[in-house]
């Protein structure tokens, strides 16, 4: 397999000849998920299924893409999972005081708060990220808790749901602002010198630095970014339960690992394409689903996606 | 063939490549009982790599090694040490967290029960220190040892087994001179009891005390084996160690001097420079020679910022002044034109796993995203990459292939693209030819030329020493850290300037050591 393809520099020629080359097996590894849950259970390929898919996918696809920023940076953040609870509980408190907007808009607010934390840490005292995002992972854990009193926070405003409820057209709200932050993170990985930095942060951070760029302020935006994009799923996770949960979206943060090496983003940075991403969250949200109809408890999907995180790794080492 | 001569070691036709370099060519040793050989030869002449064919790193091509009449075959560290094949190499390697005693037992720790028996492990470190006449606590963690202290570990960890074949890699380069003695002492130990020594040194006359026989190689080539005492001065090895084929493959043109454009005063670093003065000037390439070790690419990646400096100025003639280089700032050297070609293009050149396009394009980005989002302009960065890649004449099967598949000699040229795109007017080269094929190096010089005739100024740092002296307008000669002479092209010899090399000139020797 060219490795060319999986750079990340596919956007500048011949995208769908690269695309394919980067993630061509992944493509048709989904497709046969697809036709075997089809088979299992021919529920699966009705048209409301599909939509569901997607409603589940969405929130990974938010957190995946925040993760893959981190990734290829030769990094990696566990604090996504727990930033979405303590997000969920002040979102939660902040709307029942100032209104659905106001909750809306707040747990971007947090997440980018403790992104630009991870980020400082991790740039300026070049420390591993690891340990930097598991600290945060356990404060933003231990503050969602303290601030809810362990309790999930109820009677929202009504008008907070809508966020997760309105349709346009059949396509639920959540999956068009989801698709729609895709677009930009396209547009910011490939179009912006921000984006080509995150990627030679990764590729070589030394080299980035010896030509004159500020590693730090990369760093700090790719932790922040990811925060920011972890608030939205936490908001669009809230207002789909209506109400504030310090323990929301905690799988998230190994499903969005398990989302990015699958799309073949490497641990080592600097490799990996945001394609790649997106049919590494479809190929985890349409095997959640095939799991739910068939009547697999969720237990067994966190055995699953732990064992995915490892054969893709593997898999990924034997690949060169 | 029993080797009733005496001889312990020999070694016929080793052949050794890497990747676009023949490190060895049909390389011939020998080694008697109760000998010390010295090998010598220019930097890259091949010594390291035949002493770690023995060792067992790496594994000869072709050729025969045989030890007391046997052949043998070395495939790994372990079946050299079976054979009494012992080397102190220049890097050390130790657990820098574990003490002396964990580190002399390291691989075969003392058991009492199933645990670590550390008192004796303690204990008896502490009598082997002591039989080398050598006082040091064993009970001290490694990485809070000095260099020497390390060097002496070593060497009394390798000298503690069955040795048949001690190599010797440098040895004496950082120890003090009551360590040395201890050295040399048992080196004399090693030959009454008919063990070989493998001595590669730099030190000449240090080589001339304690040597017998001396094996001069050249470029992976098996040059001459001369008996030490015959050997009247070290300069009469100069001409076998460098050769006669100088100058002619340096296309270097005539230039035209200008004002001095980078300023370098006083940098020090200590342990590592001292006293660093400078100046570049316009349209001159000035030209840096030294040993391994030396610390002269120290100083230029202080210089650009790689690294940073404890005293001293550093500053750049940009826009009608000088202007000072902020320390430890890439950034503001490169905004001052101050380019930097860094020796090490896999972890300071290149970023690997992106294309030839973004590795030219990346210093420069700022320039092609202008604007508030910082979104480039893909088309005028094209334009310019495409007009560096024809310049620079890089071969490459396209704009977006992969650097990490490009041959040694276009990522070089990659490399200095990606400086030029940038924009400068000095350019700090650093060994810019190092592991490059013939035809790549002339056209790297004639692109110097070709700066240098813009009005350019030009420092190459290398150990390469007809290199120096065919590129160079001014050669400065680095020893231990510091300047000790400055040739004018016209009047530098080669013998002259290995004396100063060898720290054997005019100038008293500095007593700090490092």
């Amino acid at each position: 397999m060219q490795k060319a393809a999986v750079s990340g520099s596919g956007v500048f020629a011949g995208g769908l000849k690269r695309f394919y080359k980067s993630v061509g097996m992944l493509f048709f590894v989904l497709v046969a998920l697809i036709a075997l849950m089809g088979v299992i259970n021919p529920q699966f390929f009705t048209f409301i299924n599909g939509v569901t898919v997607l409603r589940q996918a969405c929130f990974l696809a938010l957190v995946a893409a925040g993760q893959m920023l981190v990734i290829l940076t030769a990094g990696v953040d566990v604090s996504l999972g727990a930033m979405i609870g303590l997000c969920s509980v002040i979102a939660a408190m902040v709307s029942k005081q100032f209104g659905a907007v106001a909750g809306w808009i707040t747990p971007l607010l947090v997440g980018g708060g403790i992104g630009l934390l991870n980020g400082f840490v991790v740039g300026r005292f070049k420390i591993d990220s690891f340990a930097v995002t598991l600290g945060t992972m356990g404060i933003s854990g231990g503050l969602a808790l303290i601030i809810s009193k362990g309790l999930t926070i109820y009677n929202l405003p009504l008008s907070y749901q809508s966020l997760a409820y309105i349709n346009l057209g059949p396509v639920p709200l959540p999956v068009l602002i989801a698709a729609a932050v895709l677009v930009v993170m396209y547009f910011v990985l490939y179009r912006l010198r921000f984006g080509r930095y995150v990627y030679a942060v990764g590729g070589n951070r030394e080299a980035l630095r010896l030509a004159g760029v500020n590693v730090r302020r990369v760093m700090l935006w790719a932790f922040a970014g990811a925060g920011i994009l972890t608030g939205i799923a936490a908001a669009m996770l809230s207002a789909r339960i209506n109400s504030g949960q310090p323990n929301l979206g905690k799988s998230l943060m190994m499903e969005s690992i398990a989302a990015c090496v699958v799309g073949g983003v490497t641990f080592k940075g600097g490799v990996g394409n945001l394609g790649g991403v997106v049919i590494g969250v479809l190929f985890l949200s349409t095997l959640s689903n095939g799991f739910d109809l068939i009547g697999v408890s969720s237990f067994v999907k966190e055995v699953v996606v732990g064992a995915i995180i490892i054969v893709a790794v593997v898999l990924d080492k034997y690949k060169k | 063939m029993p080797a009733e001569d005496g001889t312990l070691l020999s070694m016929r036709g080793i052949r050794k490549a890497f990747p676009g370099v023949l490190a060895l060519d049909d390389v011939r040793f020998d080694l008697r009982r109760g000998e010390v050989h010295a090998l010598v030869g220019e930097n890259g002449a091949g010594k390291s790599t035949l002493i770690k064919l023995l060792a067992g790193v790496y594994i000869k091509d072709q050729g025969s090694i045989r030890l007391e009449g046997k052949d043998i075959e070395i495939a790994d560290p372990h079946q050299a040490q079976a054979h009494g094949i012992f080397t102190v190499f220049q890097e050390i390697s130790t657990v820098p967290n574990l003490s002396i005693a964990d580190n002399m037992f390291l691989g075969r720790e003392l058991r009492k029960n199933g645990l670590i028996d550390r008192r004796r492990q303690i204990e008896e470190t502490g009598q082997l220190l002591a039989s080398f006449n050598y006082r040091l606590d064993p009970r001290r963690i490694v990485a809070d040892l000095n260099i020497a202290e390390l060097k002496m570990i070593s060497i009394i960890k390798v000298l503690n087994n069955e040795v048949k074949i001690l190599i010797l890699d440098e040895p004496t380069a950082s120890l003090t001179d009551r360590e040395s003695g201890i050295l040399f002492e048992n080196i004399r130990k090693l030959r009454e009891r008919g063990a070989g020594v493998i001595y590669i040194s730099h030190r000449l006359e240090e080589l001339k005390s304690i040597g017998d026989r001396v094996t001069v190689l050249r470029n992976g080539q098996y040059i001459d084996t001369l008996q030490l005492k015959d050997v009247p001065s070290i300069d009469a090895l100069t001409p076998l160690m460098i050769g006669k084929e100088l100058k002619t493959k340096f296309p270097k043109a005539p230039v035209q001097v200008g004002r001095p454009l980078l300023q370098v005063k006083g940098l020090t670093r200590k342990g590592h420079f001292y006293d660093v003065d400078l100046e570049v000037r316009a349209g001159e390439v000035l030209g840096f020679f030294g040993l391994v070790g030396c610390g002269f690419e120290e100083i230029f990646r202080s210089v650009f910022g790689a690294e940073t400096y404890e005293s001293g100025t550093v500053a750049m003639f940009e826009g009608g002044g000088f202007k000072p280089v902020r320390k430890d700032s890439p950034q503001s050297a490169l905004d001052l034109k101050l380019g930097y070609i860094p020796r090490d293009r896999k972890n300071e050149g290149l970023i690997m796993p992106m294309s030839v396009r973004e590795n030219i394009a990346i210093p420069s980005f700022r320039k092609f995203s202008a604007n508030l989002l910082g979104m480039i302009d893909r088309r005028r960065l094209n334009e310019e990459v495409k007009k560096y890649k024809e310049l620079m004449d890089i071969r490459t099967p396209g704009l977006d292939t992969l650097v990490e598949t490009l041959s040694g000699g276009n990522q070089q040229k990659v490399v200095i693209a990606k400086t030029l795109c940038r924009g400068g007017s000095v350019f700090l080269f650093c060994e810019p030819t190092a592991g490059i094929d013939v035809g790549t190096k002339v056209e790297i010089y004639q692109f110097m030329n070709r700066l240098t005739s813009q009005g350019a100024g030009i420092v190459l740092v290398s150990y390469e020493l007809p290199e120096i002296m065919g590129m160079s307008d001014r050669i400065m000669v680095v020893y231990q850290g510091r300047i000790v002479k400055e040739l004018q092209r016209a009047e530098a010899s080669q013998d002259e300037i290995l004396k100063y090399a060898f720290g054997s000139g005019d100038r008293a020797l500095p007593g700090e050591g490092n």
